[in-house]
């Protein structure tokens, strides 16, 4: 059940030797709970945050903890264990009807992992994050034993454990709200914007009529045209043609890597005019649930070809007064850093921020691109954008913020140590995220 | 609809075959020790796949277990149970070398346990003329070493069982298979670095439900190569042999 194994983080910028259990039964995973100093719960280590490892904690793999424990057919209510994936929550909900709205775009992300990262969909701005959908967690703790906590029962314990990166113990029991699945296809029209700005103001005039709304965005471009992409605008449809309990789309591995980085800036800058071309002739497209909640899935060769350097992922929500602003300076930084950028993206978010969570109202940027030494002094950069613009960063999608960092970015970082440290004095939970952070 | 047991039903091999056979339409009943593992897979398998899945819970390593009431339980909660699966055993870290205090208690869980309840299931099989037990053991009955003294010898009684049990039975109407498991993917092979590859539970369980197949029969198949090989040795070189 123990084994000596190098963990990465899934942006490849991390590596670690440590120890990992995966027990199968409680039994086995409360004695390794007593019987070890520090542990980590880990999930699928689909993070880009060394959050599921730490050199001197025992990694604790739930992967085995994934039963789908209740579902109540009239409320909708559905009890899961952490190693649950959200294809597989996904598919069984789908037979009665639900969804769950605040999903990631990828099948093999863990319920364990959206509680722990407070993760986000593309209907954010419609649904929130995924700890909204959290009615009540049940948690083992190496020094507290089996805590339950929810919105108004341990109401402190629940706040720091949505969006607490594992650092308050091992999620064991997961009860989520869902809602009325509102068809069994989702019909995506695909509208062009001229630019980044154009962009966000199409998420807005759409957002009243859509589902889910997100877009692709080519930041490579200068000028006029910086950040020219696609707008999706999606929302559910019946198709008779998509019912539900067809085959599972076949299993793929999404950590596999080439040799070699294939990104560089003639590279990036052809795939991005080929794949800009392809989709800016698809006008509107009806496709099955699964294909269109999980638009990563199949895509698995984009990050295989980051190769062993891996990559980098900065995720930052813009206030909307700063947005126009940020745009401009944004766009003097790429010139200057000179950084090919794999991938540009938009959301809209609706929130407080809280905590480390990654929530906040505004526009939300994903930018990728290759780890190499230029990308970090993009990254840098990019820190004092958010710093100078009041915006929020994804602690999971980036594996180099430090304490110093995490404390200009976060109001509430103080708040966070002094909350988890109270509850967890002995640092029972620990992890390279959290002895890089400093929480 | 038909019936399945699965003995050691909550974790590795006996969890991917509750499930597997949930998924053709099985209702089940599956036994472990602990009722906190049972539960949530029983209540896992009923919502999953829409079948009825009892949990017992069971020690069948108890030296004081009555396997025919057992029996008569399980099949008093789905009807006659017509396959029974009982992957249910387990090994122990310190099984190395001479350890008189591990060798009742590996024995019961490997052997006594499983052998009691083919036994028990295997009358009641044979009264009506039909039936299948499916028993497990271990690549470390035809290749025992250092590391598993006490377990390879249970698990090899258990196959010498299981073949004499198919002798009697299968002229009556009900198979009798044993399964010789190499390297599956459970906490005893977690992490470790194997020289052959590593099978998955499911796909394990894909396999052994399919069909009924008599006899003994090594899982993954390649293992029957291996094991002629390892057979085939002098034992000078045996002994010489670390794995």
């Amino acid at each position: 059940m123990l084994a000596n194994l190098t963990l990465a983080t899934f942006d490849r910028t991390q590596r670690t030797q440590t120890q990992v259990a995966r027990p199968e039964t409680y039994r086995q995973l409360v004695a390794l709970l007593r019987a070890s100093g520090s542990t980590i719960a880990r999930g699928a280590g689909l993070s880009c945050s060394a959050a599921s490892f730490g050199a001197d904690a025992l990694s604790i793999d739930l992967t085995r903890f994934d039963r789908i424990l209740s579902h109540d057919d009239s409320s909708g209510r559905v009890v899961v264990e952490p190693g649950v994936t959200i294809g597989d929550l996904t598919r069984f909900l789908e037979h009665k009807g639900r969804y769950l709205p605040a999903l990631p775009g990828y099948p093999s992300i863990t319920i364990g992992g959206c509680v722990a990262f407070d993760v986000h969909g593309k209907s954010q701005f419609h649904s929130g994050n995924f700890g909204e959908w959290v009615e009540e967690l049940t948690l083992l703790h190496g020094d507290h034993g089996e805590l339950s906590c929810s919105p108004s029962h341990e109401a402190e314990l629940f706040l720091l454990t949505v969006g607490g990166a594992g650092l308050t113990g091992v999620i064991v029991r997961v009860a989520l709200r869902t809602l009325p699945l509102p068809g069994r296809a989702i019909e995506t029209t695909s509208v062009r914007a001229r630019n980044l700005r154009e962009a966000a103001d199409i998420l807005h005039s759409r957002a009243a009529a859509a589902d889910c709304l997100y877009s692709w965005n080519d930041l490579n471009k200068r000028g006029a045209s910086f950040g020219a992409g696609i707008v999706y605008v999606e929302r559910f449809v019946a198709d008779a043609a998509s019912q539900a309990g067809g085959l599972p789309p076949r299993a793929r591995n999404i950590a596999a890597e080439l040799p070699l980085c294939a990104w560089n800036q003639a590279t990036t800058r052809l795939a991005l005019a080929i794949y800009g071309r392809l989709e800016s002739n698809k006008r509107v497209q009806v496709r099955p649930l699964w294909t269109a909640m999980f638009p990563i899935h199949g895509k698995e060769l984009y990050y295989a070809a980051f190769g062993g350097a891996g990559f980098r992922e900065y995720q930052l929500i813009v206030p909307l007064p700063h947005w126009s602003d940020f745009v401009g300076a944004l766009e003097q930084t790429l010139v200057t850093c000179r950084v090919p950028i794999t991938l540009g993206s938009l959301k809209l978010f609706r929130g407080e921020p809280s905590m480390l969570k990654f929530r906040g109202t505004g526009i939300c940027l994903a930018i990728d691109v290759p780890a190499h030494a230029r990308s970090l002094a993009l990254f840098s950069a990019l820190d004092g954008l958010a710093e100078r613009f009041s915006a929020t960063v994804n602690l999971c999608k980036d594996s180099r913020l430090t304490g110093a960092t995490c404390q200009r970015l976060f109001p509430e970082y103080t708040k966070f140590r002094g909350a988890l440290r109270r509850f967890d004095p002995a640092l029972r939970c620990q992890s390279s995220l959290r002895a890089a952070t400093g929480v | 609809m038909s019936s399945a047991l699965v003995v050691g039903g909550s974790s590795g091999v006996g969890r991917a075959l509750a499930r597997a056979l949930a998924q053709g339409g099985s209702d089940l009943v599956i036994v472990a020790r602990e009722p906190r593992d049972l539960e949530p897979t029983a209540a896992d398998i009923a919502l999953r796949h829409g079948v009825r899945c009892f949990a017992v819970a069971t020690d069948i390593a108890d030296p004081a277990l009555d396997a025919e009431a057992f029996a008569e339980r399980c099949c008093a909660l789905v009807g006659e149970i017509e396959r029974v699966y009982i992957p249910a055993g387990g090994v122990n870290d310190d099984d190395v070398g001479p350890n008189p205090a591990l060798v009742a208690p590996l024995v019961l869980t490997n052997y006594v346990g499983p052998a009691r309840l083919a036994a028990a299931f295997a009358r009641r099989m044979v009264e009506r003329g039909r039936g299948e037990i499916v028993l497990f053991s271990s690549i470390a009955a035809g290749a025992p070493r250092t590391n598993n003294v006490a377990y390879a010898a249970a698990k090899a009684a258990l196959e010498v069982y299981a073949l004499g049990l198919r002798h009697f039975a299968e002229p009556r109407g009900v198979s009798v298979t044993v399964y010789a498991l190499g390297y599956v993917d459970t906490p005893q092979s977690f992490g470790r670095k194997l020289l052959l590859p590593i099978a998955g539970p499911a796909q394990a369980a894909a396999f052994m439900v399919r069909a009924a197949r008599p006899g003994k029969h090594y899982y993954p198949r390649f293992w029957w190569w291996v094991l002629l090989v390892l057979k085939s040795l002098p034992w000078a070189i045996y002994r010489r042999l670390s794995f």
